[in-house]
């Protein structure tokens, strides 16, 4: 059984994603509604959903989130609150999705959905290694050339 | 780039207004470069999302990758495939495009896995990769359908509902073009139904003529919708695939793998369960999947006519009943719909009497109102004498009622995904139930047989491997 954590620079991609979005919004709102209060209380707001996110969910989101496989299944275990643990075996998988961005290797942007009868299991964040590694079980789905 | 055509409407709304000079010309660009700055950009950006979107084809997978940015890429195996589906639609023509399109048993909605938009060339090589129909197996004396067959299939199965969506649907989205079209119709319909009342009908009140002029339009823009869906409707198969090809305008294609049928349904309404007529219907993720479509694999056929070709994905008839409705439990059936055709005329009273005003109106709605009920109690009282279940070999056929319409679904046993056995406290006492199978597919289908014996239900449950004797005993 090995086990899988999520790329840690998929934290970090996050975060500065969400950092950036925040500055996006504030400029928008201060441009758009130049009230003082009203860009005072958005301000507030954006930043005590930055630090809610960027320094509490998401760091434990990221501790919740692994996965196992014996090359027979795979298990996604998540959960920040509710801790829940789906498994899917590879035989059962109907087809797939691979998402990547540029310079995944680097962002930990890559993800992989395997569609099963009646649901999908998402695997996120993952490792560019990993992720082959984890498609290469699943050896009834030709994917080509990646 | 779905919606793009909607564009038509505010560039329609600016050449109304365009003075075809030089002066003109110029003032309207000044006007709406924006605009069309915009719409370029959608259309650079559609076409770069195009051609960035490349299509492989390996020796088991059909490899589509999407996306300048983000980059997808699914992977279906053909073995996956339940239904392919090509399309030509009437606005691809010029671009020599087709629409190919493949849906799995995966996912949990009933949406299409993969959907492509390519020219005849590549959609060749695809369907190339799709078994179809083996000509050498293929199954002889499968009626092919007639014209009088879809026409009546087209009578049955449009609705002023669907119709009424139609032209909801055209209103939104057509912008202020439609609006007026469709006021301009709407005057015209008032206006007839006014002169039509005042000349011909005078009991009958404006309002409620002009809305059944509504929906009888409305019902026949469905109708015509249907005629031209369903005609040139082919079907062929052997044991494993299935053919079927319709339409005039938009000619759509599918390949169905017959192993991915997840039960077959025998739809009826009431005169064609008078008339023994049937429309054979199937359940498999991407045929109909789109709710403009049904899932018709017959249009419509005497039941005695069927044949034994299609016996193999179970579509026959004659199937002797094991377990039926019992008489006893009529009101199971027919309460519902007979309080309602009980309570609308005093109610129509008590509307009068409270709101003078709208007395005659109340008493109009009354009477179209009871018409369906009366009907809805024909249907009923008929599914208490035809409704029931029976097990053989491996299948597993249930007959019953959903609203207007009767059902005969046959399945495999393995089919069946989840039984509910329902008592009422009068159930309790007389030994009788309503079971409920569930049968599974993208969504699962549930079809329910009323007031059935619980010894019945149980027996018919534990044969289908779902053991509730226990649990419902213990229960009481």
């Amino acid at each position: 059984m090995k086990k899988y954590r999520p790329d840690r620079n998929g934290l970090i991609t996050l975060r500065i994603a969400i950092f950036l979005a925040s500055l996006i919004l504030f400029a928008v709102v201060r441009y758009y509604i130049p009230v003082d209060i009203i860009v005072f209380i958005t301000t507030i707001a954006i930043v005590t959903a930055d630090i809610f996110f960027i320094f509490i969910y998401l760091p434990l989101y990221f501790r919740s989130l692994s996965y196992s496989s014996d090359g027979i299944e795979i298990t996604r275990h998540s959960g920040v609150i509710i801790k829940k643990h789906q498994t899917v075996r590879y035989s059962a998988v109907q087809y797939i999705t691979i998402i990547s961005t540029p310079f995944s290797q680097y962002t930990g942007l890559n993800f992989i959905v395997f569609f099963v009868y009646g649901g999908q299991m998402q695997l996120a964040f993952l490792d560019q290694k990993d992720a082959a590694e984890i498609l290469s079980h699943a050896e009834h789905l030709d994917i080509g050339e990646v | 780039m779905k919606g793009l055509w909607l564009l038509i409407f505010p560039l329609l709304r600016g050449l109304s207004v365009i003075h075809f000079d030089a002066a003109g010309l110029y003032g309207w660009l000044k006007g709406a470069w924006f605009d069309l700055a915009i719409v370029g950009a959608i259309l650079l950006v559609g076409y770069v999302q195009w051609y960035k979107s490349r299509i492989y084809l390996t020796d088991t997978s059909i490899v589509h990758t999407e996306g300048i940015i983000i980059r997808v890429r699914t992977a279906i195996p053909l073995e996956s495939i339940s239904v392919a589906t090509v399309e030509r639609p009437l606005l691809l023509i010029p671009f020599r495009g087709l629409r190919f399109s493949c849906d799995t048993r995966a996912g949990i909605l009933k949406r299409t896995d993969m959907k492509l938009l390519v020219t005849g060339k590549v959609c060749a090589k695809l369907v190339k990769r799709i078994p179809d129909v083996d000509d050498k197996r293929k199954i002889e004396g499968i009626a092919k359908p007639t014209a009088l067959s879809v026409l009546l299939f087209s009578v049955f199965f449009s609705s002023s509902f669907s119709g009424a969506i139609y032209i909801a649907a055209f209103f939104f989205k057509g912008g202020d073009i439609a609006y007026d079209l469709i006021t301009t119709s709407l005057n015209r319909i008032t206006e007839t139904s006014e002169r039509l009342s005042n000349e011909f009908l005078m009991k009958i009140p404006t309002a409620a003529l002009a809305a059944g002029m509504l929906f009888i339009a409305a019902w026949m823009l469905s109708f015509m919708v249907n005629v031209l869906r369903y005609s040139r409707f082919r079907i062929k198969c052997d044991d494993d695939r299935i053919n079927v090809a319709c339409g005039v305008i938009n000619r759509r294609i599918y390949r169905i793998n017959s192993d991915h049928i997840n039960f077959t349904d025998l739809r009826q309404n009431l005169i064609m369960k008078l008339l023994g007529a049937v429309t054979v219907s199937i359940n498999c993720a991407g045929y109909g999947s789109d709710s403009q479509y049904l899932p018709v694999l017959l249009p419509i056929k005497m039941e005695k006519n069927l044949g034994r070709g299609l016996e193999k994905i179970g579509v026959f008839s004659g199937v002797e009943l094991d377990v039926k409705a019992r008489k006893q439990g009529f009101l199971n059936y027919i309460l519902n719909p007979f309080l309602l055709s009980v309570i609308l005329l005093p109610l129509s009273d008590l509307v009068a009497k409270l709101f003078p005003s709208l007395g005659e109106l109340a008493r109009f709605t009354a009477i179209m109102l009871e018409i369906p009920s009366v009907w809805l109690i024909s249907v009923k009282m008929v599914a208490l004498y035809t409704s029931g279940i029976s097990l053989y070999d491996d299948k597993i056929v249930v007959r019953c009622s959903k609203w207007t319409s009767f059902h005969t679904v046959v399945a495999d046993r393995r089919n069946v995904v989840k039984i509910d056995i329902q008592q009422s406290i009068f159930q309790l006492f007389n030994g009788r139930c309503s079971i409920h199978l569930w049968f599974c597919g993208e969504i699962a289908t549930r079809y329910i047989v009323r007031s059935v014996s619980l010894e019945d239900a149980l027996r018919i449950a534990s044969m289908l491997g779902f053991d509730m004797r226990h649990k419902v005993i213990r229960r009481r």
